[in-house]
């Protein structure tokens, strides 16, 4: 049922949400619930939390569906409202810190870059996980996601060169994890 | 970008997490909430947030129980309650007596029974003997008051004087007196005076005080502590007691609204009526007014208050909060010589507890049945009385009343939200309600339609 759904067009099933059609909004959901969720769990990691963010964020996609401009992609637009709900989930939780600075800049070689190529998504996501917050958040938001600096600095309020080089250091971090758990 | 970004974009991006996706009815079931719920939560502060709301809810219930019981009952009883039954008497200690004669009478008996109810006189004045003091027969209860008291003085042929101090009035009846049964009055002496016991002029041996200075035709005069006085004495009763007693008889009537079902003497006072401030000018009998029960005109009540709504699954939904009422309830009746208004209102805090269905939900409205109960305390119950003279209040006093326990009632109703945020809204509720009586709230418009139609407005958080 789900693909027979997916292949509906996704102005049908936007336009379906728009009415309140249930029936429209449940093959929305089935379509992007997984890649949301992913999404969620790279933020908050703990699995229970990540399918609260998955439902609230939902509500927000269906209240605010009709605020949707076809100028982008649908699921980039999905893509930010989930984002925009992780962060505030993290704000509340005063998560999203600046830590201090543990190392300079790493340079990667190409034998761990190969690693990393060997690695699942999985094994990426569980070494960001130890990451401090902070830092997983911005390597979320500028590796993962793309996001300009400017637009994280906005996100988080911070200033651009605050979040570059949080990013930086967030890099160094998890390079460093990734050593630390021998997976490059 | 760099490679460690390309990696982590490829491998991240896209990526799904299917088995642990939660079904799409738990996400419908949110749906059909009319608004959206509020912002992200963790289950661990949904628990504190709904035991942040249950503690303050407790603490305004246990709050208004408190005020109930402890501030309304630290008044006197009450006098007006809308069923017969057994007076409420907890006045004190009044002793009330009055000689007119130096010698003492033989036959009276009516020394004034002096107990934790006030006074319970008894007796009759002394068969043609000039200063004869007497109390009233049958049960009259006095409340024990502490400020002014009324003045009243008999003369010989049986017809009465009053008077009391220069003010006249009983303008601080906080206190009244109650008559049970039968009340015929034979000279009950009531004046102004102090809490406690009183002087009484001039009854060496008697009743009375005997350097208690009497009146020039041998009346005494007998300090009253209560305040008020409300006694429902019949005309042929004065009348017998004059013929029998002869005595220097006073009486002290006053304005006592009965709501007694059966009309036997459950009296509030409002103080002895007296038209005339001149001490010596009050040479007229005061009336009695009653008003009955029936003579009350109660108000549509008015409640609103705050809900909290939990959805159970689908439209169906747990509502519980807190619910202010505000009922009112007026009379007014015309004597002879005074006229008389009584306004009395309650105010009660509830508890209510109802299960909601959802009929029918747009964005902002949202159409629902719902029934349950609620319990509800009194937080206070009283009656002002005012006695008007030629359009000039004269007396204008406060009656607490007695509103005990729990008011227990059932209520079905249809509802209609509006939703004004994302997790509020305001509701109007007309409905149905059964109030049963538990013969310990006072007379209002829900014992008089223990089935009654209803408006609730209000506020109600979803959570």
């Amino acid at each position: 049922m789900t693909e027979g759904l997916s292949r509906v067009s996704e102005d049908i099933l936007i336009a379906g949400c728009r009415k309140g059609d249930r029936k429209a909004m449940q093959a929305l959901y089935e379509l992007y619930a997984a890649k949301m969720l992913a999404v969620c769990v790279r933020y908050v990691q703990e699995g229970s939390v990540a399918r609260d963010l998955l439902h609230d964020g939902f509500l927000v996609v269906f209240d605010k569906i009709g605020d949707f401009r076809a100028e982008g992609s649908f699921e980039g637009w999905m893509r930010r409202v989930f984002v925009t709900t992780c962060l505030g989930y993290l704000r509340k939780r005063a998560n999203v810190r600046v830590y201090e600075p543990l190392a300079q800049a790493v340079q990667i070689t190409d034998t761990e870059i190969s690693a990393l190529e060997r690695m699942s998504a999985q094994e990426l996501i569980a070494c960001m996980g130890k990451l401090p917050e902070g830092y997983r958040t911005v390597l979320n938001l500028f590796a993962v996601e793309g996001y300009s600096h400017r637009e994280i600095a906005g996100m988080l309020g911070i200033s651009e060169g605050t979040s570059r080089s949080q990013y930086s250091r967030a890099r160094a971090c998890f390079l460093k994890v990734l050593k630390e758990s021998d997976m490059i | 970008m760099d490679r460690l970004e390309n990696i982590l974009k490829d491998k991240l991006q896209h990526h799904q997490v299917k088995d642990e996706v939660p079904s799409w009815e738990a996400l419908e079931r949110a749906l059909d909430k009319p608004v959206l719920p509020p912002s992200v939560r963790t289950r661990r502060s949904r628990v504190l947030l709904w035991a942040s709301w249950t503690a303050a809810a407790l603490f305004l219930l246990s709050l208004g129980l408190w005020v109930s019981r402890y501030v309304v009952r630290e008044e006197p009883a009450p006098a007006v309650m809308h069923q017969a039954g057994v007076i409420p008497a907890q006045g004190t200690a009044v002793p009330v007596a009055a000689a007119l004669d130096s010698k003492q009478p033989e036959d009276a008996s009516g020394e004034p029974v002096v107990g934790v109810d006030g006074i319970r006189g008894s007796g009759a004045g002394e068969d043609g003997s000039r200063g004869l003091v007497a109390g009233a027969v049958g049960d009259v209860v006095v409340d024990g008051g502490k400020d002014k008291g009324i003045g009243v003085y008999g003369r010989s042929d049986g017809t009465v004087d009053i008077g009391g101090q220069p003010a006249g009035l009983l303008d601080s009846v906080k206190n009244p007196l109650v008559a049970t049964g039968v009340p015929v009055v034979s000279g009950a002496v009531v004046a102004p005076g102090n809490a406690g016991p009183v002087s009484v002029p001039g009854v060496p041996g008697g009743t009375g005080v005997p350097d208690a200075p009497g009146m020039p035709d041998g009346t005494g005069v007998a300090p009253v502590a209560s305040g008020l006085i409300a006694l429902d004495v019949p005309e042929e009763a004065v009348a017998m007691d004059g013929e029998r007693g002869r005595g220097r008889s006073a009486v002290s009537l006053a304005f006592g609204p009965n709501l007694g079902q059966n009309g036997q003497g459950m009296m509030a006072g409002a103080g002895a009526a007296m038209r005339d401030p001149v001490f010596s000018e009050f040479n007229q009998l005061l009336e009695t007014p009653v008003l009955n029960e029936s003579a009350l005109e109660h108000k549509m009540p008015v409640s609103f208050g705050v809900m909290f709504r939990r959805y159970l699954t689908g439209g169906l939904s747990l509502d519980a909060g807190l619910m202010y009422t505000y009922m009112r309830s007026e009379s007014s009746l015309s004597g002879t010589l005074n006229d008389y208004t009584y306004r009395q209102t309650l105010q009660y805090l509830g508890l209510p507890v109802s299960l909601s269905l959802d009929v029918a939900r747009g964005k902002h409205l949202r159409w629902y049945v719902s029934g349950g109960g609620m319990a509800e305390v009194a937080l206070s119950a009283r009656a002002k009385v005012q006695m008007l003279s030629s359009g000039s209040v004269i007396s204008d006093e406060t009656v607490h009343l007695k509103a005990k326990g729990v008011a227990w009632s059932l209520n079905g109703s249809v509802g209609l939200e509006y939703g004004i945020a994302r997790d509020m809204g305001v509701f109007l509720e007309p409905g149905l309600s059964y109030y049963p009586d538990n013969h310990k709230q006072p007379s209002s418009y829900r014992t008089e339609h223990p089935l009654n139609f209803n408006f609730r407005l209000g506020l109600r958080k979803e959570f």
